[in-house]
This record gives structure tokens, sequence and C-alpha cells, in this order.
């Protein structure tokens, strides 16, 4: 939780500053139906639906692709907040699913692995919450 | 006469919002370049536009206006291997509220009616810590002081950002961040040159009239 801070990622890198809430960082390994991490040039997409959230009548956001190369070791932040002085209510929260898939060469993979993210405060109990599901 | 005179500096400010389109620019040769997969589908025109500017090396941005809560879906059928140009045409013709234009060496997509006040928003001077950390980027542009004046002119809520996925490398230094210094820049401008000096990436601006209250939400939605 932070009250006029910055969110950093698992790398050390920061990605916003003057920030007011809470987030928690994630590591993920995409891997291979066989267990090996996926290896190359790859487009990691997001999706998000069953959205809800106390803050607004807002639906989920688009899609986001992420571009990356090497392994399939990566890193997500959930993060709910406003910029500082101004701070989330006491019961400003969000969830949703995120689904997700692998685009190489063109050709798109679904992943069979889904994540239910819960996250801001609850009757003023700040929380991150995420259930993994692989059906 | 306080009223009346709200009321106008109200109307000024909405007129002023939908008036002015991106500059005309001549268009970088994206004649070769082509759509690298089918798109079927029923979805939001983000989306739609993030498939056909897929792996053709060209950043981009998006815009969208929606009077209401949650975003527009169209049904879009853009064939694979179709050429840049005619592939915006049919994606803006398919949607039907919206145009696309060069920019800066980036393919914007915009709302016909034209582009919000925030967007031509100037800003005098601003370094961008690191080129390559895009959600910094944003991050630094929404708190400069212009834009944060202009967001509270337009009485704009901000939506907290979906940061998303970075890569990490185990064991690794950091790359050194890579400064970029703009001036007497527009919001628009400003996204648009990161979006290009970075490359094959794609911001995207969202603006809800939801229930009475503004909000926006900007963010990279290509990484």
């Amino acid at each position: 939780m932070i009250a006029d801070g910055n969110v950093v990622s698992l790398g050390g890198t920061v990605l916003l500053t003057h920030q007011c809430g809470v987030y928690r960082n994630y590591a993920f390994d995409i891997e291979e139906a066989n267990g090996t991490s996926i290896n190359g040039t790859y487009a990691w997409t997001e999706s998000f639906s069953n959205y809800s959230t106390t803050v607004s009548a807002l639906g989920p956001p688009a899609p986001r692709t992420f571009n990356f190369s090497g392994s399939g070791l990566v890193s997500d932040i959930q993060f709910l907040g406003t910029t500082a002085p101004t701070c989330p209510g006491s019961n400003d929260n969000e969830s949703f699913d995120m689904s997700f898939s692998v685009t190489i060469g063109g050709v798109t993979f679904p992943i069979s692995t889904m994540v239910h993210i819960s996250h801001g405060y609850f009757t003023g109990t700040p929380r991150v919450d995420s259930t993994i599901t692989t059906p | 006469m306080h009223l009346k005179n709200l009321l106008l500096a109200a109307f000024l400010i909405t007129a002023d919002s939908y008036l002015q389109k991106p500059p005309e620019q001549p268009r970088p040769d994206i004649g070769e370049a082509q759509t690298s997969r089918e798109i079927s589908d029923k979805t939001a025109l983000q989306n739609a536009f993030v498939q056909v500017l897929a792996d053709t090396g060209y950043a981009g941005g998006v815009i969208t206006v929606t009077h209401g809560c949650q975003m527009d879906t169209k049904r879009f059928h853009i064939p694979k291997g179709m050429r840049l140009p005619h592939a915006l045409d049919e994606l803006t013709a398919s949607d039907g509220k919206h145009e696309w234009r060069v920019s800066n060496g980036a393919v914007v997509v915009f709302p016909t009616e034209g582009m919000p006040a925030l967007l031509q928003t100037r800003i005098q001077e601003i370094q961008i810590q690191d080129k390559n950390n895009l959600t910094l980027a944003v991050n630094q542009l929404l708190q400069a002081k212009p834009i944060r004046d202009e967001i509270a002119v337009l009485r704009l809520q901000l939506i907290s950002p979906e940061i998303g996925f970075q890569q990490l490398t185990p064991g690794d230094s950091k790359p050194e961040p890579q400064p970029f210094l703009l001036h007497d820049t527009s919001l628009f401008d400003a996204l648009n040159r990161i979006a290009t000096e970075h490359g094959n990436v794609a911001w995207s601006y969202d603006e809800f009239d939801c229930k009475g209250s503004k909000r926006l939400r900007l963010d990279f939605i290509v990484k």
C-alpha cells in the first residue's frame, strides 16, 4: 500500500510516481504444454472479462499486447490507485478475469490458465487478491 | 450573468473539444505494409486496430469518445495480407465513427468529430525519463501541470491504469534509461513522438461520458 509513492516492478523499475493506492507484483513463467519455458519472440495478450467495480459503471479495458523476446519469464502488476494527494475511497475496488493468448509468427495460441483479480479497498481494508484457474 | 458566462464557457469548451482534427501530414510509405492476421470478430475498435497494426512495424494510437459506460463493439472483417491503408479504410468504414491519419510517423485513428480537448493541450517542455518505459512516460505526461490543469477544467476523472506485463530477465542489469526531451508539444503529438521513438507500440485514449461523469483511460495498449 502506498500513500504518495512509486509503483515499482519486480525488476526494480519505477512505473508510476506520486500514487496513492494498492499494488502487488506477480511473476509468471509462460510454458509450452510439456512444461518447458517458451523461448523466442512472441506477443503476449491479456484480455479482460467479468469486470465489476464500485468506482464507476465502466466496462473492462481493451486487451493489452506485450511484445517479448527471450524467455517466458514475465511479471505483472495489479494496481488500483490515484495520483496523490487524492486517494481511492474506502470502498473503491474492482474485480475481473484475465485470459491470455500468445501469438508467434502470426498464429495465436490461447493459454489455458485464467486469473481472477480482485483489488482495491474493501470497507477500508486494502487488498490485492488473485485466483488462478487452469481448466 | 455568471450563469450565462458559465454556459458560454461550457459551450466554447465543448465546441473546441471536437473541432480540431490532427494536422494532415504527408503519409510515410505505409503502402507496402500488410496485415499479418485475419480479423473476423465482434470487438472493440481498439482491439481491431491493434490487430491491423500488428507486425507491420508501425507505431500508432487510437482515440475513442464513448457516450456511455461501455466500449462499443463492432463486427470487423479484415483479411490477412491486405495492404495497411486499405485495412485501415476497412477498419474505419466498419466502425463508421472514426477516421485514420498518419501523424508524426504514427498511424492514428480518431473520432470523425475531432480530437478531444485534452489531447490538444500544449506542454512547453517535458523531459521523459525513459522513452522505453512507456507506463512512466504516460504517467509523466498526465502529471505535467498544463495537463493536470486541463483535466481539472474538463472535469475528467482518470481511471486507474492497467499496467500489465513486463519482461523479467533474472540476474541481468537494468538497461540505461533513455531520456527524451519534448518542446512545445501537444499531448497528442507527445504520445505519437514517444510511440515512434520506441517503435512498434500503440497508445489508446478512451474518454467515457458515463452516468454524468467524464472518465479517461490513457495507456499504451501495445508495448
